[in-house]
């Protein structure tokens, strides 16, 4: 009985033994393809990381850029007003009343020379009354205009160009702190995604010492 | 060597004769070509250029204008053939001209806005006080008509005058029953033609005449050119503007030559003969601008809003003014004078500086050949 057996166990240890390793090595076969996959994974994840990187990089460069240049046309604008445009919108108000008072002036000279003209003519006629009549509501009219453009003058001289400052310097105000937020929120972004590139270089190499190591 | 000069100086002026001559012989041509097609151009009625299709041919004058401008084209051919010398086909025609000038229904305001009747009347008026004149007229018993027919037309003429003192052809300003907007030189036209009509002895309203004149004067600017319009302050144009010189040239002819006659019967006015000389220098000086004027077809579309149609009505004017001058003064002016009219004419003999309508060759041959015969007046009295 025991002769019987002792072939049947041979052969069976000798076929186990054989399994073994023929499982050994094909388990060691598909760890080592693992392996290969997990760094080739990692490896296009970190150039992908790097390459958001450079585009975030660039981007950030061309939104400073514009916030700067924004910043910059909001100083001229508030340095131009406070230089010239300041005193020179005056200046064009009184411009403007000069020829409403120029065009009053000669509205009145003109109705005085017509109603000569037709006096001394003595062509008496509907007509004259008629373009006589016309010529004083011109004249009414061209007073409400100077009254206008005085009126114009008091108006920026009161409010429009406190007004005005008021808006200039809120535009420096809003273009400076839109550079200093933009600048914190650049850092923030890329401290974030170089922590990113930092894991995956560090998984990276932990995978090609294990790789090595087999 | 004295010979030689001699002979030399009597060359030049052989050679001078003949240019003379020349320049003549070409005023006579133009004068008996523009003739003969006015007279082909004479309908039976005796008037001249009746646009019958108006609607047709005119984008804004309705029959009325048409007929203001044929009357008035009538007027302007009577003339050129009554300033001629006296011949039997002549008299003929501009007597049914005038015939039909005096008989025709008196021309009415075309619209609210336009007032062309009074072209109408002013050179009914001049050619009226013109066949007063005329021996043919004189002599066929017509005479008591034409000043009836003038007085007429003068009455008329009055209630046109602008309260601005002048004449002009369109009311739109107010379109008042009396127009307001006046014009140099349709005032120009109608005061030549009031005295005219008072030189005849005619019933004148002499404070209307007055006035017309003053107005003229009012008009005349600096530099003895006039403004188009009757403006309550006269101003000159810089640049290309119409009231200068360059601008002005045609109505400095006609208000020069209203103010001079006004002076010679008496009135005070700023135009003797030496104004007028100037006024000729100016116009031959800057000839070019009527020169680019003519022919084009907008209104006061050329350089200093020259207009075509001031070529000729500007020239029939000089020509006048050369007959007033002294022989060797007018001679001075008479060969650029016949240039500038006969390199106009047409193989038909007709002349035109604007196309308007029907009228347009008749009224340029009419002035074009009565401004030559004054003008060769001028330089063989």
């Amino acid at each position: 009985m025991l002769t019987s057996r002792v072939p049947f166990f041979y052969i069976f240890i000798s076929y186990s033994n054989s399994m073994r390793l023929t499982l050994t090595l094909l388990l060691t076969c598909f760890g080592n393809l693992l392996l290969a996959q997990e760094v080739e994974d990692t490896s296009k994840e970190l150039r992908l990381a790097e390459l958001r990187m450079t585009s975030l990089l660039a981007m950030q460069d061309l939104e400073s850029h514009d916030a700067k240049d924004s910043l910059a046309a909001a100083e001229y604008d508030l340095n131009l007003f406070t230089s010239f445009a300041k005193v020179n919108t005056e200046k064009s108000l009184r411009l403007d009343l000069l020829l409403e008072q120029d065009a009053l002036s000669d509205a009145t000279e003109e109705l005085e020379q017509l109603k000569i003209m037709y006096d001394n003519n003595n062509l008496a006629d509907v007509t004259a009354q008629m373009v006589l009549k016309r010529a004083e509501r011109n004249l009414a009219r061209q007073m409400i205009s100077v009254e206008l453009a005085k009126s114009e003058i008091d108006k920026w001289l009161q409010f429009g160009q406190f007004r005005e400052q008021q808006m200039l310097n809120n535009a420096v105000t809003s273009a400076k702190l839109n550079l200093t937020s933009l600048q914190a929120e650049h850092t923030s972004s890329r401290v974030e995604l170089s922590a990113e590139i930092d894991d995956l270089k560090a998984y990276l190499a932990e995978l090609r010492a294990e790789s090595s190591d087999e | 060597m004295n010979s030689l000069l001699i002979a030399a100086l009597l060359s030049l002026a052989s050679q001078q004769t003949s240019t003379e001559a020349q320049t003549l012989l070409d005023c006579e041509r133009a004068i008996e070509r523009g003739t003969t097609f006015l007279l082909g151009s004479q309908q039976e009625n005796g008037g001249f250029s009746l646009n019958k299709n108006p609607v047709i041919y005119d984008v804004w004058a309705n029959v009325e204008t048409n007929r203001s401008w044929h009357m008035a084209t009538t007027a302007i051919a009577a003339m050129a053939l009554m300033v001629q010398p006296a011949d039997k086909i002549r008299n003929t025609r501009f007597a049914h001209a005038i015939d039909y000038l005096c008989k025709s229904e008196m021309v009415k305001r075309p619209d609210d806005w336009d007032t062309d009747n009074t072209w109408a009347y002013v050179y009914s008026l001049c050619a009226l006080t013109q066949a007063a004149r005329n021996d043919f007229i004189k002599s066929s018993r017509r005479s008591k008509v034409v000043e009836s027919r003038a007085q007429q037309i003068m009455n008329e003429l009055y209630k046109y005058q602008s309260p601005m003192g002048g004449w002009a052809y369109y009311a739109d300003e107010t379109k008042a029953r009396t127009p307001n907007w006046a014009t140099s030189f349709q005032t120009a036209v109608a005061v030549l033609g009031l005295l005219e009509a008072k030189q005849l002895g005619w019933a004148v309203d002499e404070h209307r005449l007055q006035v017309a004149i003053n107005t003229i004067i009012h008009c005349r600017l600096p530099d003895g050119s006039y403004t188009y319009s009757v403006d309550v302050i006269p101003q000159l144009d810089a640049g290309v503007g119409i009231n200068n010189v360059k601008g002005s040239l045609a109505r400095i002819q006609s208000c020069n030559l209203a103010l001079y006659k006004a002076k010679q019967m008496g009135y005070s006015t700023p135009i003797g003969k030496d104004e007028l000389v100037v006024g000729l220098q100016q116009l031959f000086t800057n000839h070019h601008y009527l020169d680019i004027a003519r022919g084009r077809p907008l209104p006061h579309e050329a350089y200093h809003a020259n207009s075509g149609y001031f070529y000729f009505f500007g020239h029939y004017y000089a020509g006048q003014i050369l007959e007033l001058l002294p022989v060797a003064e007018a001679k001075q002016f008479f060969p650029a004078y016949v240039d500038s009219i006969v390199k106009t004419q047409h193989g038909d003999g007709s002349m035109l500086d604007y196309f308007m309508g029907a009228t347009g060759k008749e009224y340029g041959a009419a002035f074009g050949v009565a401004g030559l015969v004054h003008a060769k007046n001028g330089v063989t009295r």
